[in-house]
């Protein structure tokens, strides 16, 4: 792997701040689905509280991570990438819509604020987030073979 | 505030979230005694609408129904919020304010707060909690003495006198204290009679108070500790009812008991039944659920949280209780949607036109969870033989301005011994007394 690495100019080594804000955003969406599957299950509030926390959270960072990217790339030199953005974007976008509709559904009283919409926007949101990352996962390993045949 | 208000409604998320109109929905077909129910609606945020408060200026009053005049009784008090009337016609103003024990627990409370504080500020850091009398001795109309009856009490509302047994119902327990014909100043220590369910949380904080017709019993309101169980199930433990309390022993019993926050607990003169006004739940829609006033009867269950209006399921309630739903009973006479009813009194005196007499005057605070501003007055509902005869119609408005800004709102209601109507005005921080006359 050390040839694969040394491949590579620097830059890809490093995590933008963009980056790192959407993986806080992303563990959040993540912790989300599991609190509202924890309040599905037991009708405790304390987990519709946790979930309305991590949800709004996730969203907010969400909007900051899309925000910062785009002020990035329009003030920074682009820098050099593996795979394509625009297909992030979308998907991106995509997050941050899903999320901040569910923070307002979280918004709700009780057990609507989690079930049906609640639950099923985190599971929707999380499943656009791996679907991402499995297609992230393939663009990466199609770039390794155009650069390593 | 009415510019972020504005930029609140552009956000075309909370444009949908309320797109539904409350404009085409008659609101008096909510008054009386078959409401009209229409469909539930979540919302993605609730719609909140509240005055932004400019107070009275001077000279300005409420506007009164024909056949009757209005006056300042008292002005420059601390958020007043009800009303009570000793013997001897000396007036007690209860000035309270809420514990603000509520933690923000989630972040719609956060948001909610400070939307509320940008259109409710202003109210003042003034010492308040605490009972002001008000003696007008000659009945002008204008009280000779004005004295701190009993200060530093914790949130009090309710006030009830047995003999010289003057029972202040504060947020967390009923005192009693000694009282003599006369006193303007109360300086004996309390007795607290009963605990009652304070914080923590204390959502609904006001405990209503009216003892019964022969005196042996209390009747205290005890509303509920969230809108709609959002504080979990255990939070509301003896809650949303009206107790029963012994005078001589301080035992208790649960009275009746869903009712989500009773106010203006009082004694219908000729059949002597308990009636209260009740707040019912919010965020269901504008025209739900409407809040209503209903003779309480002993050992029954009004339906909150797990259903309104007899067998309406609210769906925001988890585990579901069918067993209470099914028992659960429909109040006697519709209010209207989230009016705010927080203060009954019955007019059994004689002083103002004929048409009042046997009936119920309600205070009503106003709403804010839904666009089209609803309640902000004090309503008649005619009485006949005990029991309500006949639409609400206004008596006192005029408290929100032309601009739908809050000069004052009505809280608590009373009748003096001269039979003058007085109203309780916590934002305008005034007493108002409504007498016969043009």
């Amino acid at each position: 792997m050390a040839t694969t690495e040394d491949a590579y100019p620097p830059a890809l080594h490093r995590h933008s701040p963009p980056e790192l804000i959407a993986a806080f955003a992303i563990a959040c969406m993540i912790g989300g689905l599991l609190t509202d599957i924890a309040y599905w299950n037991s009708a405790e509030f304390l987990w519709a509280d946790f979930s309305a926390w991590l949800v709004s959270t996730g969203a907010v960072a969400a909007v900051v991570a899309i925000l910062a990217a785009i002020i990035g790339n329009l003030i920074a030199r682009p820098r050099p990438r593996l795979v394509p953005p625009l297909p992030y974007l979308l998907a991106g976008t995509l997050v941050v819509v899903l999320a901040v509709f569910n923070t307002l559904i979280h918004s709700r009283d009780a057990w609507t604020s989690v079930v049906p919409w609640g639950l099923t926007l985190s599971a929707a949101t999380v499943f656009v987030l791996l679907l991402t990352a499995i297609w992230h996962m393939l663009a990466l390993r199609r770039a390794d073979r155009e650069l390593q045949p | 505030m009415t510019s972020f208000r504005n930029a609140f409604l552009l956000l075309p998320l909370l444009a949908l979230a309320s797109a539904c109109s409350d404009d085409d929905f008659d609101p008096q077909t909510q008054i009386g005694a078959d409401p009209v129910l229409p469909e539930q609606q979540q919302y993605l945020f609730p719609p909140m609408h509240i005055a932004s408060v400019v107070g009275w200026k001077k000279g300005e009053t409420p506007a009164v129904a024909p056949g009757l005049k209005i006056a300042a009784f008292a002005t420059d008090l601390q958020h007043p919020r009800s009303v009570y009337v000793l013997p001897n016609g000396d007036v007690l103003a209860v000035e309270s304010k809420g514990p603000g024990t509520e933690p923000a627990r989630r972040p719609k409370d956060l948001v909610m707060g400070w939307i509320q504080s940008l259109s409710t500020g202003g109210g003042g850091d003034q010492p308040s909690n605490r009972i002001t009398l008000l003696r007008d001795a000659d009945g002008d109309g204008v009280p000779e003495v004005k004295s701190v009856f009993l200060d530093h009490l914790d949130s009090p509302f309710g006030v009830a006198l047995v003999g010289e047994d003057l029972y202040v119902a504060n947020t967390n327990a009923i005192m009693r204290y000694p009282y003599r014909t006369g006193q303007t100043v109360i300086t004996a220590k309390p007795t607290m009679l009963t605990a009652l369910p304070g914080g923590p949380i204390d959502h609904h904080w006001t405990k209503s108070l009216v003892a019964s017709p022969d005196g042996t019993k209390l009747y205290v309101g005890v509303g509920s500790n969230s809108n709609i169980t959002e504080n979990g199930i255990q939070a509301e433990e003896n809650r949303a009812a009206i107790w029963e309390v012994d005078r001589a022993s301080g035992a208790w019993r649960i009275f009746a008991s869903g009712l989500r926050n009773p106010n203006g607990l009082s004694i219908e003169p000729v059949t002597k039944q308990l009636w209260t006004v009740v707040n019912e739940r919010d965020e269901l829609g504008p025209n739900l659920v409407p809040d209503y006033m209903t003779s309480v009867r002993d050992g029954a269950f009004y339906g909150w949280p797990y259903s309104y209006y007899g067998q309406h399921i609210d769906p925001r309630v988890m585990p579901q209780r069918p067993d209470l739903v099914e028992k659960a009973i429909v109040p006697d006479y519709a209010l209207g949607s989230h009016v705010a009813p927080l203060g009954m009194t019955f007019y059994a005196a004689e002083a103002l036109p004929q048409k009042y007499r046997g009936g119920a005057f309600v205070g009503e605070h106003g709403s804010w969870n839904r666009k089209t501003f609803n309640g902000y007055k004090v309503v008649f509902v005619p009485f006949e033989a005990g029991h309500p005869s006949g639409k609400a119609e206004d008596v006192v408005t005029g408290f929100l301005n032309k601009n739908d800004e809050a000069r004052g709102r009505p809280v608590g209601v009373g009748v003096d011994v001269r039979g003058a109507l007085l109203i309780a005005d916590d934002v305008g921080n005034t007493v108002w007394r409504v007498t016969a006359g043009s």
